[in-house]
């Protein structure tokens, strides 16, 4: 298989769940797929190290994690994010999610950076603890304790508390 | 279940309703590959930027320190934080809201409402489509909210935000809707930022989304005491004087050293500093000459235009037309017929002038080139002409350049201008060459161009009027003065997105014969515009049902098939509308028992090194979008 295949081939196997991953780490949905391509497209650029990576995964999730970083510095070093547009005239969004997916999304809202990208690489990418340590350049030990703290914080989540068997208690 | 297992299966079900799509696998490929290429270009440009750095710095760190302290100083003050830019990059902005562009971006580089180069531009009125730019441009497009076609950039920006208390919105970025044959000539990326309460309209086109990412993520607020340059261009000086007030900056209405041109009160064109430029608001805007871009643009006002080597001069204000009406210029015009000949029956507006270059050896031109009389030498080179005839209204005047067979021919009303023209004949020296054309065919023009030893870039124009594959216009324009090496692009017609997605379902039906194609049973196949064969719908799976004998056809032996003529070119086709030029000379339209009285769709290949390599394949579509004939038609060598 040539390069382009297996890119083409990893590609395939994990866009969507690289998509939503993106969406749980507090991506906008309109801008996910924006944030997966720019991931991507540095994936393929730099594909021969990814081929080469100990963890193929480890390392497509943090350059995925490291460019919406840098998006979030970029464009908001001095523009912030607000609810509200200032024009009246809004197309709605014609995507919106589900209750569930909101309520979780509004739970993980909760959680600081860090816990978020753990919680979501451990239990939505299904990262094991080493691959998510070395995805976001941190020890085991400390994805571990974040886990923990994590999990802690999204049980007292009144947001998912209400969930019918929703609830992570 | 743990507390874990639990997480995970919520996840899973939050993400069930989320949306599915498939990866475009082909645009990140493609767009790796092309990060790539750029990564090794910006890696050569680093290189050479820190070699500058090192000898500049080697020149700062000369001066004795404290010289370098009070530098330091100078630069806190007078710099505030929101001001600061990278190396290389600098801020323009409108109405109190400034971005981050590449330090070289141009001001109002734009012909047609069209960029030109990278450049900023300070929209009026109505932009142009984006997908007709030169290819490679990247552009940053300043608005005011008020414009009647900002409406499409305010419905696009859905994502709320602020610069420190100022509302914003922002789209995300987006691909322009410009695929198919166009997608190498296109920006593809476009984002957008709004500020409504600064009335601003800011977008980026690029091919690179990390340009647009970069200028618009740059927004910033301009600080107390600073103001962006209002783009003057276009005002009279009374407008300016209000325009530069209303920004908190003061206007120098004075004419510019050396001119003469504020006695008429002219618009201003560019102004020092440049539009956008953010300055403190005690700052004097001045209007200024705009740069000449090309050696063409003489100071006098008048311009320098002709065919090759030669060149007269004309006034600045004439126009330069491929094609047209030779005979009946509504305005001065610098023509390039192919041949002499009555071109539109009609009336001549009197006070009209025109230039004509003609290749005198044109069977057209014999009869004149005959009747012309030595009149001796300019820069050393021989010419003929004919004695220069007052006629009824028009003074007419020939002159005749043999050893570059050229005849140009003047007419006008006044017969001081047909004398003047005539007189200025000159030579250009070395390393410069004026844009050749042949009228009409960019192909043979294309040629004419490359041998004229200057590079071509071609560019596609949807639209669905007039012959397709036509050459509207150079640019510079054809006559214009270049140095060689310079690139010329050439403005070619080609077909609108309706038509292109016929040709989209053929060519996929060409790599895929099995899956089936867009057709109307039988389908005619056809060689050089004569019937050759009708197949039918189920025939046309069979991919040797395609193949036609060519043995006798333009000086040919083999087959050909239309099918493998796309899957060769791999995708690397143009498509024109209505009847084309064959390469070389003229085309044919094919009768009506190939045609089915169809509309003509042409795919030819959009890189061949000369005729023998030219081909194509003539699509006849029906109303309802269904292929009826296939003709084929093969350049001559």
């Amino acid at each position: 298989m040539d390069a382009d295949e297996e890119y083409s081939a990893y590609v395939s196997a994990r866009w969507t769940t690289l998509l939503r991953s993106a969406i749980f780490l507090g991506c906008p949905v309109s801008e996910a797929e924006d944030l997966v391509q720019a991931t991507l497209v540095k994936c393929y650029v730099a594909w021969n190290k990814v081929r080469k990576a100990h963890d193929k995964d480890a390392y497509v999730y943090r350059v995925l994690v490291n460019t919406h970083t840098s998006n979030r510095r970029r464009f908001w070093g001095r523009e912030r994010p607000s609810a509200d547009l200032p024009v009246a005239a809004v197309v709605s969004d014609a995507t919106a999610s589900s209750d569930l997916s909101d309520s979780v999304q509004r739970a993980l809202a909760g959680l600081n950076r860090q816990s978020r990208a753990v919680v979501v690489l451990r239990f939505f990418a299904d990262l094991t603890e080493q691959q998510t340590a070395d995805a976001l350049g941190i020890p085991t030990g400390t994805v571990k304790s974040r886990l923990s703290r994590a999990l802690d914080h999204l049980a007292e989540d009144p947001n998912l508390c209400d969930l019918p068997g929703g609830s992570p208690r | 279940m743990t507390r874990e297992q639990d997480t995970r299966q919520l996840f899973q079900d939050a993400a069930a309703h989320m949306p599915r799509t498939q990866p475009p696998l082909e645009e990140l490929i493609r767009e790796g590959r092309r990060t790539k290429r750029l990564r090794g270009t910006a890696l050569v440009m680093t290189a050479a930027a820190s070699v500058a750095v090192v000898a500049v710095g080697g020149f700062l760190i000369a001066p004795t320190l404290s010289s370098t302290d009070s530098l330091a100083k100078d630069s806190a003050i007078t710099t505030p934080e929101a001001l600061s830019v990278p190396p290389g990059r600098r801020l323009v902005g409108m109405n109190g809201i400034a971005v981050e562009v590449p330090a070289n971006w141009g001001v109002n580089e734009i012909r047609c409402g069209q960029p030109t180069r990278d450049t900023v531009v300070f929209e009026r009125g109505q932009p142009a489509r984006s997908c007709f730019l030169a290819s490679k441009v990247s552009s940053l497009h300043l608005a005011t909210v008020g414009l009647r076609f900002t409406r499409e950039f305010l419905g696009m920006a859905r994502h709320g935000g602020a610069i420190e208390d100022v509302g914003t919105s922002r789209s995300a970025i987006a691909r322009l809707g410009c695929g198919g044959v166009l997608e190498n000539q296109c920006p593809a990326f476009v984002g957008s930022l709004v500020v409504p309460t600064r009335d601003v309209v800011m977008w980026v086109n690029s091919q690179d989304r990390f340009v647009v990412e970069d200028i618009l993520g740059s927004a910033r607020l301009i600080p107390q005491g600073y103001a962006a340059v209002p783009d003057l261009s276009g005002l009279d000086e009374t407008a300016a004087t209000k325009a530069a007030e209303e920004a908190g900056l003061s206007y120098d209405s004075q004419c510019p050293d050396g001119t003469t041109r504020c006695d008429v009160d002219p618009p201003i064109q560019s102004t020092d500093p440049a539009a956008g430029s953010v300055v403190s608001v005690d700052t004097t805007v001045r209007a200024t000459e705009p740069p000449s871009s090309t050696p063409a643009e003489s100071v006098d006002g008048t311009r320098l235009v002709g065919m090759g080597r030669v060149v007269v001069t004309v006034p600045g204000g004439w126009a330069s037309e491929i094609g047209g009406c030779v005979d009946l210029p509504q305005r001065n015009t610098v023509y390039f017929p192919a041949e002499l000949m009555l071109t539109c029956a009609g009336k001549r507006p009197q006070d009209t002038s025109s230039v004509r270059f003609y290749d005198s050896t044109s069977q057209s031109v014999a009869d004149l080139v005959s009747q012309a009389k030595p009149a001796g030498r300019i820069d050393g080179v021989a010419v003929s002409r004919i004695p220069t005839e007052r006629g009824a209204g028009i003074t007419e005047g020939v002159l005749i350049v043999p050893n570059e067979d050229l005849l140009i021919w003047v007419d006008s009303p006044t017969p001081s201008t047909v004398s003047d023209i005539l007189e200025s004949v000159s030579l250009l020296p070395e390393g410069l060459v004026a844009i050749p054309t042949s009228e009409g065919q960019w192909q043979s023009t294309r040629e004419e161009i490359m041998e004229a030893g200057l590079a071509v870039e071609v560019v596609e124009v949807p639209t669905d009027e007039g012959p397709g594959g036509r050459l509207i216009e150079t640019r510079p324009d054809v006559g214009s003065v270049v140095s060689v090496g310079s690139t010329v692009s050439l403005m070619v017609a080609t077909a609108s997105d309706e038509n292109r997605s016929v040709v989209n379902l053929f060519h996929r039906f060409a790599n895929n014969p099995t899956g089936g194609g867009p057709f109307d049973t039988p389908i005619s196949l056809g060689l050089g515009g004569r019937l050759v064969k009708t197949i039918t719908t189920e025939e046309s799976y069979d991919e040797d049902a395609w193949v036609i004998d060519v043995t006798d056809y333009a000086e040919r032996d083999g087959t050909v098939s239309a099918l493998e003529l796309l899957r060769q070119s791999d995708g690397n086709f143009r498509v024109v509308t209505g009847e084309h030029r064959g390469c070389p000379g003229p085309g044919a339209k094919a009768p009506l028992d190939l045609s089915g009285g169809g509309r003509l769709l042409s795919i030819q290949p959009r890189q061949f090194d000369s005729c023998i390599d030219w081909w194509s394949v003539d699509l006849y579509v029906n109303d309802v979008q269904q292929v009826v004939g296939v003709d084929v038609h093969l350049g001559s060598p």
